[in-house]
């Protein structure tokens, strides 16, 4: 892919203040989605994926740093502008429950985006609402009942026909499918496949869910303490992983096929030393069983042998071997 | 592999360190009731892991507070025997089983945060607990709960037992709870679903933690999580709604389930590949 | 976990205590309002008139339904205006206090901002501030009258709508639900009506109650201590403060502002009460 960018964050930081305590919740973290590809953004709680994913949409304001959409700097183009670009991109959260406006009806729900842009009269926004039910597969008697009313796999249909209202370019994820009972997860995970391929949206996937990352992302980006640790393709990231942290992740999915517990793995993680904060450490140094005297200074994000796709922020992210599992 | 198998072993010391025979559990009274549990069967020995796998409403909590005596009000033990190496405990009251339980049964739970009274430090729980059932003094008690915090490798475990449960990660939070159920050196430990609320990367330490800490106890592992049993267990008992499906060793269970519940959980906890599997679309 | 199966409310005695509070405070409303409308004109007297052959008489059925005070002024109607009085001190210095205090905890709430901050330090100062020293020192510069006295109490009590605003607005501002509507890049109008104040309407309605409540107490408190009411305007706070003379000799001086001022204030606090439960 040659052409720019959709997407382009360049060193964004965000801060956020809570209760008290400031804390770097994303640090200079750089990363490009084009267009029509499925990008994961993959983390554990406190990595920053979520606060990242915000700051993306606008939610959550940027301390430092540049987001491009469309090669425009949305924090410097005039409002109009901004709001046109910022509609563009649309989101879809973990909790179907809080998601959708509690006091509304659907057909409330799914009207206001098409209102808010002056769509159109009485039955345009009918049939356009008819239409994005019949995208999420789901059926009009719906429209006059309330999100309670609703199961959570209804519910999670409803804001994902919300978001694509407007025709959004972008359609940010943040933990879909968590929420979601196991057999609704795999429904709704076809459900975004599906759609992305067919209207060419580009897809900002939050989760930290490794087995859904594999089944519906082009590439993955991993998130630890604020930071981006490795970036590559799937394939790269999860049969390859070149940083400890990736490693680690993959190991502690449980995995059928696997039946191990990596006992000697927890082990040496539990037998690591405190150490010292040093401002210019790495941040996983502390938990890493590879850590060396030169982690003393992190490392830059770098390509991963002859993958120049293939990046990690890890002085030793070349000697890793490949993930034992099929 | 059998299925729902009927146990009757000797209570010799060497025996079973937990009977379940025939339990069931009612909840409600008139024809309101309900049965949560319906005549479950199984035993487990020492140094054993046994997994109970269902979906919410397979009554494996239930099961699990039962042997615990935790049943809330309202539900209570209908029919069986619970018998604890050796000692039938389901027909004991309240009182007696309270004296019984510091040194028998030790206890994990699913979220940390709500079972630690927040008001109350870390250490001041467990040492009242090392008082009580071992009959020590407060400084041997603060002794050995320093000790046991270090056994499931919390760091700095002097300074930890003033911290306040707020003040601990959810994964230290866990690990406190194992040591307070380990304390008092039960024979069988309880985990009710105790990895659920934690992330992928400190489940993988809980969940050694407690194979590890099991060591020559009994250890009944509840969870929904076909996969974290498949890890962690040496047998698993398959539930649906209050009944035993499927019995047998963890290999066998997973590589040739005979019931076809078993079956259907298995599909559903290996991600049927997005592309492939649309079976199930527009149901949801 | 099962839960155990709870009885289904059925018969209307027990739909009834379910919501008595707002039953019962719904028709005690309903009196109120109904003695509001018809006004002083009720009881066929001036509230003002002074009528000396008639001082002190009883409550009887014939002329003085509530009998007359120290000046023959008849009771009832003095009593009637009383309520109006009140009625209108007690909603205009809530709305006062209401209006002021949501828009500065909107403006607090919306985002971190400098002007926030700066927002919450006052309202933290000024709730500290004693009301009456307060509304006394106000009204000696102001003087009495009834616009005084809602100016006074408005202004003095808005922190408490301000706090709660904001905190309710700040954890609206977190819920998804407004975050997914700020995503469409409506205008702000449409923001808050359909989405931030629909939401803070709960909360804020069982507050408007008990302001009221409080408001009222404090307004017949003021007028009890002769702030801000004219001197001899029938006001149930000049009432009770008449009647201290009379206790004895004619405690219906008392009795009759004492009830009505109880009434009002359980009317408030049964709706308030009952509003809450239903909004959990």
């Amino acid at each position: 892919m040659t052409r720019d960018p959709l997407l382009e964050a360049r060193g964004l930081s965000v801060t956020l203040r809570s209760g008290g305590r400031v804390v770097q919740a994303v640090r200079d973290c750089t990363l490009e989605l084009h267009g029509g590809e499925v990008l994961a953004l993959v983390g554990e709680s406190g990595s920053g994926k979520t606060t990242f994913a915000r700051a993306v949409a606008g939610i959550v304001p940027v301390a430092s740093g540049e987001l491009l959409f469309h090669s425009q700097d949305l924090a410097t183009v005039r409002p109009a502008v901004r709001r046109s670009l910022r509609r563009r991109i649309q989101m879809v959260f973990q909790d179907p429950d809080a998601s959708l406006n509690p006091m509304h009806r659907i057909g409330a729900i799914l009207a206001e985006p098409l209102l808010v842009i002056g769509f159109g009269g009485h039955s345009a926004i009918r049939n356009r609402i008819r239409e994005l039910l019949a995208m999420v597969r789901l059926d009009a008697s719906l429209l006059d009942k309330r999100p309670r009313q609703l199961s959570g796999g209804e519910k999670q249909r409803i804001a994902i026909a919300r978001a694509l209202a407007m025709e959004p370019e972008l359609l940010i994820a943040d933990e879909p499918l968590s929420s979601l009972d196991v057999s609704t997860q795999a429904t709704i995970a076809a459900l975004f496949r599906d759609l992305q391929q067919r209207l060419h949206i580009s897809l900002l996937f939050i989760s930290h869910d490794l087995a859904a990352v594999r089944q519906l992302a082009d590439r993955v980006a991993v998130m630890h303490a604020g930071e981006i640790v490795e970036t590559g393709s799937c394939g790269a990231v999860l049969d390859t992983p070149a940083h400890p942290y990736t490693r680690l992740l993959l190991a502690a999915m449980p995995d059928l096929r696997r039946r191990v517990l990596d006992v000697r793995l927890v082990d040496a993680i539990d037998r690591l030393a405190p150490l010292p904060d040093q401002p210019r450490a790495c941040h996983y140094r502390p938990k890493c069983i590879r850590r060396a005297e030169i982690c003393v200074s992190s490392a830059l994000l770098a390509p991963v042998g002859a993958d120049r796709g293939h990046l990690a922020r890890c002085h030793f992210r070349e000697e890793s071997p490949p993930m034992e599992h099929g | 592999m059998t299925l729902g198998m009927n146990v009757t072993s000797p209570t010799v010391p060497g025996g079973p360190v937990l009977e379940v025979d025939g339990l069931s559990v009612r909840a409600g009274s008139g024809h309101l009731a309900t049965m949560p549990v319906q005549d479950v069967s199984f035993t487990i020995a020492a140094g054993e892991v046994l997994g109970i796998v269902g979906e919410s409403g397979s009554g494996k909590s239930m099961t699990a507070y039962a042997i615990g005596s935790l049943l809330p009000e309202g539900v209570a033990v209908s029919a069986g025997r619970i018998i604890l190496e050796g000692r039938p405990v389901h027909s004991l009251s309240p009182a007696e089983r309270r004296a019984l339980d510091g040194n028998r049964i030790g206890m994990v739970f699913q979220d940390p945060l709500s079972s630690f009274n927040p008001v109350r430090t870390i250490g001041s729980i467990l040492i009242e607990s090392a008082m009580r059932h071992q009959r020590l003094s407060a400084a041997a008690a603060r002794d050995k709960v320093i000790e046991a915090l270090a056994g499931v490798r919390l760091p700095r475990p002097e300074l930890l037992v003033d911290a306040y449960p707020h003040q601990l990660s959810g994964g230290q939070r866990q690990r406190a709870m194992i040591a307070l159920a380990l304390l008092n050196g039960p024979s069988l430990v309880v985990a009710d679903e105790p990895t659920t609320a934690l992330d992928a990367t400190v489940q993988l330490q809980i969940l050694a933690l407690l194979k590890r800490s099991a060591g020559a106890r009994a250890l009944l592992l509840i969870t929904h999580d076909l996969a974290v049993a498949s890890t962690v267990c040496d047998r698993i008992l398959v539930m649906q709604r209050g009944r035993c499906v499927e019995q047998g060793p963890a290999a066998g269970i997973l590589d040739a389930p005979a019931h076809s519940y078993t079956r259907e959980l298995l599909a559903a906890a290996r991600w049927p590949a997005v592309f492939g599997n649309q079976a199930h679309a527009g149901a949801a | 976990m099962t839960t155990v199966v709870g009885l289904p409310v059925n018969t209307l005695a027990e739909r009834y205590l379910a919501r008595w509070e707002l039953v019962s405070g719904g028709i005690l409303l309903a009196v109120i309002a109904a003695l509001l409308l018809l006004g002083p004109a009720l009881s066929g007297h001036d509230p003002g008139y002074v009528d000396l052959q008639n001082r002190l008489t009883a409550p009887n059925a014939l002329d003085h339904l509530l009998g007359t005070d120290q000046l023959g002024r008849d009771l009832l109607a003095r009593l009637l205006h009383g309520l109006r009085w009140s009625l209108t001190a007690a909603l205009g210095a809530t709305l006062l206090a209401f209006a002021t205090g949501t828009v500065l905890g909107l403006i607090a709430a919306r985002r971190q901002s400098l002007l926030g901050t700066a927002i919450r330090q006052v309202t933290a100062f000024a709730q500290s501030f004693p009301v009456f020293v307060l509304a006394i020192c106000l009204v000696a510069i102001v003087g009495n009258s009834l616009v005084t006295v809602v100016l006074v109490l408005g202004l003095v009590t808005w922190p408490v709508f301000c706090r709660v605003v904001q905190a309710e607005a700040t954890s609206l501002y977190a819920r998804e639900y407004v975050m997914a509507a700020e995503m469409l890049q409506m205008g702000q109008p449409r923001l808050y009506f359909r989405h931030v104040l629909p939401g803070l309407l709960p909360s804020l309605s069982v507050l408007l109650a008990f302001h009221f409540a409080d408001m009222l107490i404090a307004e017949s408190a003021l007028s009890f201590l002769g702030i801000g009411a004219p001197l001899g305007a029938a006001t149930w706070g000049n009432m009770l403060q008449e009647s201290r003379a009379y206790l004895i000799s004619a405690p219906w001086l008392l009795l009759v502002p004492a009830t009505a001022i109880v009434t009002l204030v359980i009317t408030a606090n049964l709706l308030g009460d009952g509003l809450r439960r239903h909004l959990e």
